[in-house]
């Protein structure tokens, strides 16, 4: 391995590490969704022809290596995930954020699985639309529609005033 | 993003909103990552020189196992020449074949009988001229006593008729 692919692997680590973990993360609790990602980028860098585009190759591998990992414990992961879902946030507030994060990530986490897969993909991976539909495997018109379907349900659920049960 | 989508403007302020969100912090350190990325990449080559060396190894067996297995070599019948005495002329084509036997096979019955013994007698006195002239089939015992002794793989039989030897061997005669 030579050194500037070491310098490229690390940047690749610096940039997308965070949001390929929140994609991984759909299918997966927190430590399986980092062995999935970490898996992803040990590939990258055993590859032996690197690829055109970086970016999109990994989270379609990390897309690969999650759903593999899900379907091998289909069960045991499923258990985990929802324990997962309750007790961390997927994503993380600053000072400037415009939304709780709290609340995004339970949004987030209601939503159908296409959906939130593709506004994952296009809000923190940054993926163009035709990326999207390269991992997704689904035409670029189906992206789009998705996507707008999810933003909806999520404006809706952000929007509904919160409610205390009342016993 | 770099290519806005065509949203509507409550569409576009949701997504400027989600997109002040951070993902949350992972677990996963950098060194760790290369540490077991380097470890991938020696175990794919160590893999890839153990492949190499078996492939080798199964094609030195492949060659030798054939050399091992292969049976002892049948000893290669000799072919005895006996010097019966019996004249054989220069520059005949089977000159060579009558060289003189350098190691003679105990199992082969001798083939001298009296007739033969005669015919060389004959011969050594003469010459040539004692040889009958009819060529080699109507000479009896002694002619297959000859043949016998020079082609002992054809069982006793008379050499094929070979009329440039037998012209030779005329010319021969008459010059003597």
């Amino acid at each position: 391995m030579e050194s500037n692919e070491i310098n490229e692997l690390g940047r690749w680590f610096e940039q997308e590490a965070g949001a390929l973990v929140l994609y991984a993360r759909q299918w997966l609790d927190p430590h399986a969704a980092e062995d999935a990602v970490q898996d992803a980028f040990i590939d990258l860098m055993n590859c032996r022809r690197q690829p055109e585009e970086a970016k999109p190759w990994l989270y379609q591998a990390v897309r690969f290596r999650a759903l593999k990992m899900l379907r091998a414990g289909r069960r045991r992961i499923q258990r985990e995930q929802v324990v997962a879902k309750e007790a961390e946030p997927s994503l993380e507030g600053s000072p400037a954020a415009m939304l709780d994060a709290r609340e995004a990530s339970q949004a987030l986490a209601g939503l159908a699985a296409e959906e939130r897969e593709v506004i994952t993909l296009r809000i923190w991976g940054g993926l163009k639309l035709e990326q999207i539909a390269g991992i997704t495997d689904c035409s670029v018109a189906t992206v789009f529609r998705r996507y707008q379907a999810g933003l909806e349900h999520l404006r809706t659920q952000l929007e509904t005033p919160c409610t205390i049960p009342s016993h | 993003m770099h290519h806005p989508l065509p949203l509507d403007p409550a569409g576009r302020e949701l997504e400027k909103r989600l997109a002040s969100l951070t993902p949350a912090p992972h677990g996963i350190r950098r060194d760790t990552l290369m540490f077991r990325a380097g470890q991938e990449a020696g175990r794919k080559q160590a893999s890839r020189w153990r492949a190499i060396s078996a492939v080798m190894g199964v094609m030195a067996c492949a060659s030798v196992t054939p050399w091992i297995m292969r049976s002892p070599a049948k000893p290669a019948p000799k072919v005895v020449l006996i010097d019966d005495g019996y004249p054989v002329l220069a520059g005949s084509r089977s000159q060579a074949s009558r060289q003189p036997a350098e190691s003679v096979v105990e199992s082969l019955p001798p083939r001298v009988t009296p007739a033969y013994l005669r015919l060389r007698d004959q011969v050594l006195r003469q010459g040539v001229d004692a040889l009958p002239s009819a060529g080699w089939a109507p000479m009896g015992d002694a002619a297959l006593v000859c043949a016998g002794s020079l082609l002992p793989t054809q069982g006793g039989m008379p050499p094929a008729h070979d009329p440039l030897d037998e012209a030779n061997f005329n010319d021969q005669g008459k010059r003597s």
